[in-house]
């Protein structure tokens, strides 16, 4: 028993130590009577700086994706007050503090790495700063793969909530949005999780409900390839300054077809071993698939269809940052088995929050996504249900709110 | 509707204070003398939870929208939002660094209120029931103590708004004490479904309040995207 209590204790410091260390926590945590306990509760991602937080941040245990409707006839000024007061509370919860007119401020007291990123859908950009609305906001090209449903698609103002501890997320997501009742209604949530703290080693890439390990090649927070693929920096020009963009898409995944799959069919989809996520082609999950490698009757070891070569591009640029979330909704009633193609029915309703992003969707997603509309085995397992599109907006300062720069002019 | 309230939602005032009310009313506009522009930098000062409040244990709020420029310091004052002809409250912690008491007699807002007054919410021991009322004496603030306004306790009332309250602007008021000083806050305005202070002082306001919603803000929540709600966000507001 004390062992189990020992490591758990072990576990949760280790990661702190580590969010330290990649900047995510405050450079100076407050001093006070908890900061013995390193609760990972008490861990703080600060909200202002020149970029939003909740994109470079390692992804926390659990999100909410919660997009808005503007109400109708809504004013540029109105949506001014409307992301002010969103970031003051944001800023505050962020810090573990209760903002203004928060009911449950107790609430508030465990941020554990909290962080609230904001992005603008085609109709707010275009309310407060129409010349600055890039060509690529707006939704996707229809692809045939796609089952989209308008209750998980599209919306004005996206709010990514994101924090290692479920209750605080809900707690968020409330105070948000009661602050926003008078300007927005809620047209879509999608909830999503991850391990939890201290159950897998601090950076190890988290698994799907497939069993598959996802999300290998992905750029780091604060490496040359993410300051290209999200910022263009030496890639394609973002929107703006320490802007992005950020495509959710909603993928229906088919846990009863994929029952029928047996492990040599499921690597041979993907391209990649299951145990440990390694590419067909050998070695450890990090490296390079081989895609020229031909096994001995000549065909290739990872196939023409398999998901790890379509996704994959020559072109360096083509890249995008994934920050990519489970679901798995409760089904009443749930019984016998989701038809293939199928997007109901079965005892799982699950999937994935596929949040990607980068600098230029035209130049960067789509390819990748045609590629894949194409030809990817996965496909006969995946379903899109949800595709949105948002203009990621750079962080404000203190006492700044997130897109007050567009309100300058 | 119920006739049963909870506690924080005081259903009537005795009207024998409306007449005492309406002379403060007047003297306290006279005060009003504007101080805009006093509202401070000194925000992210003492964090609430270090200071002792009147009315209850330390809170975990956010420090935030600190105003100095005066006797006191005011923390993370902020105001419901209401629309113009409604009544709403002002809140926040009044914390008293100096070293003399300081004596608050009344407030003043005019460009956003015809009036202000102090509220307190005291307890009918007839009925059993909280009521809310204007308050009888001055508030001291000793020195080192703090005087908390909040929602079902004591709080500054606006009446007869001239404008719309809108969540995300701001309203300044003017505090006054008893040495004839005064000092300007600035209260952040946000969407606020309790406080519903509901308070009749004897005037045929007309036009009916509706069962003690002073805000006029959700009116569209929950409709949906294709909803008509125009939200009162869009009529001209007192910054607007």
């Amino acid at each position: 028993m004390a062992g189990g209590v020992a490591g758990v204790g072990a576990a949760s410091a280790l990661g702190l130590e580590s969010a330290r260390r990649t900047g995510a926590l405050d450079p100076a945590p407050q001093e006070g009577p908890r900061r013995a306990q390193q609760r990972h509760g008490q861990a703080t991602v600060p909200f202002h700086g020149p970029r939003q937080a909740g994109v470079a941040t390692a992804p926390q245990a659990f999100a909410a994706f919660v997009a808005l409707d503007l109400h109708r006839g809504t004013t540029r000024d109105a949506v001014r007050r409307l992301l002010r007061v969103l970031s003051e509370d944001a800023a505050a919860l962020t810090r573990g503090r209760a903002p203004i007119a928060d009911q449950e401020p107790w609430l508030a007291e465990n941020p554990a790495r909290l962080t609230v990123t904001f992005g603008f859908g085609p109709r707010l950009l275009r309310l407060v700063a129409p010349d600055r609305a890039p060509a690529w906001l707006r939704p996707l090209p229809a692809f045939s793969i796609d089952r989209l449903e308008e209750r998980w698609s599209d919306g004005d103002l996206l709010l990514q909530i994101c924090a290692d501890d479920r209750l605080t997320v809900s707690h968020a997501q409330r105070v948000l949005l009661k602050a926003a009742r008078s300007f927005a209604a809620v047209r879509w949530v999608q909830d999503g999780f991850r391990h939890t703290v201290g159950s897998v080693p601090d950076g190890q890439s988290m698994r799907n409900l497939f069993g598959q390990v996802d999300g290998t090649v992905n750029p780091r927070g604060g490496s040359e390839e993410y300051e290209r693929v999200v910022h263009g920096h030496g890639g394609f020009a973002p929107w703006i300054q320490d802007g992005a963009a950020l495509v959710v898409r909603r993928i229906a995944m088919n846990l009863d077809t994929w029952d029928e799959a047996d492990t040599p069919a499921r690597e041979d989809a993907v391209g990649r071993r299951l145990s440990d996520g390694a590419p067909l082609t050998g070695g450890a999950e990090h490296d390079e698939p081989d895609l020229e490698a031909r096994g001995p009757l000549g065909f290739p070891v990872i196939a023409d269809y398999a998901h790890v070569r379509r996704s994959r591009s020559e072109d360096p640029l083509e890249r995008i940052h994934r920050r990519v979330y489970n679901y798995d909704l409760p089904v009443a009633d749930a019984s016998g088995s989701r038809g293939r193609g199928a997007t109901a029915g079965g005892i799982s309703d699950a999937g994935m929050v596929f949040a990607a992003y980068c600098s230029d969707v035209d130049r960067q997603f789509v390819p990748i996504q045609r590629r894949l509309d194409e030809l990817d085995m996965l496909n006969a397992w995946t379903t899109p249900v949800g595709s949105a599109v948002f203009a990621v907006p750079p962080g404000c300062a203190e006492g700044g709110f997130v897109g007050d720069g567009l309100f300058a002019d | 509707m119920p006739i049963s309230m909870p506690i924080s939602m005081p259903p009537s005032v005795p009207s024998s204070v409306s007449t005492a009310l309406l002379r403060t009313t007047t003297v306290l506009a006279l005060g009003a003398v504007a101080l805009t522009g006093c509202a401070s930098s000194a925000q992210e000062a003492a964090p609430a939870t270090g200071s002792t409040s009147v009315s209850g244990g330390p809170s975990p709020h956010d420090a935030g929208d600190t105003a100095a420029q005066g006797p006191l310091t005011v923390e993370r004052a902020w105001a419901k939002a209401g629309s113009a002809g409604a009544m709403t409250g002002v809140f926040g912690t009044l914390v008293n660094e100096g070293d003399a008491p300081v004596v608050l007699t009344g407030a003043a807002a005019e460009d956003a209120a015809g009036a202000v007054e102090l509220h307190e919410t005291v307890l009918d021991p007839d009925t059993g029931s909280t009521v809310m009322q204007r308050m009888q004496d001055p508030v001291s603030i000793a020195p080192g103590e703090s005087y908390a306004l909040e929602p079902g306790a004591d709080h500054i009332m606006l009446l007869d708004l001239r404008c719309d309250l809108r969540a995300g602007d701001e309203v300044d008021l003017v505090l006054r004490f008893e040495d004839g000083t005064e000092q300007t806050v600035t209260a952040a305005i946000r969407d606020y479904a309790g406080a519903q202070e509901e308070y009749d002082p004897g005037e045929s306001h007309g036009e009916g309040n509706d069962e003690g919603h002073d805000e006029g803000h959700a009116t569209g929540s929950g409709t949906g995207p294709s909803s008509d709600a125009t939200p009162a966000a869009d009529l001209p507001g007192c910054r607007g």
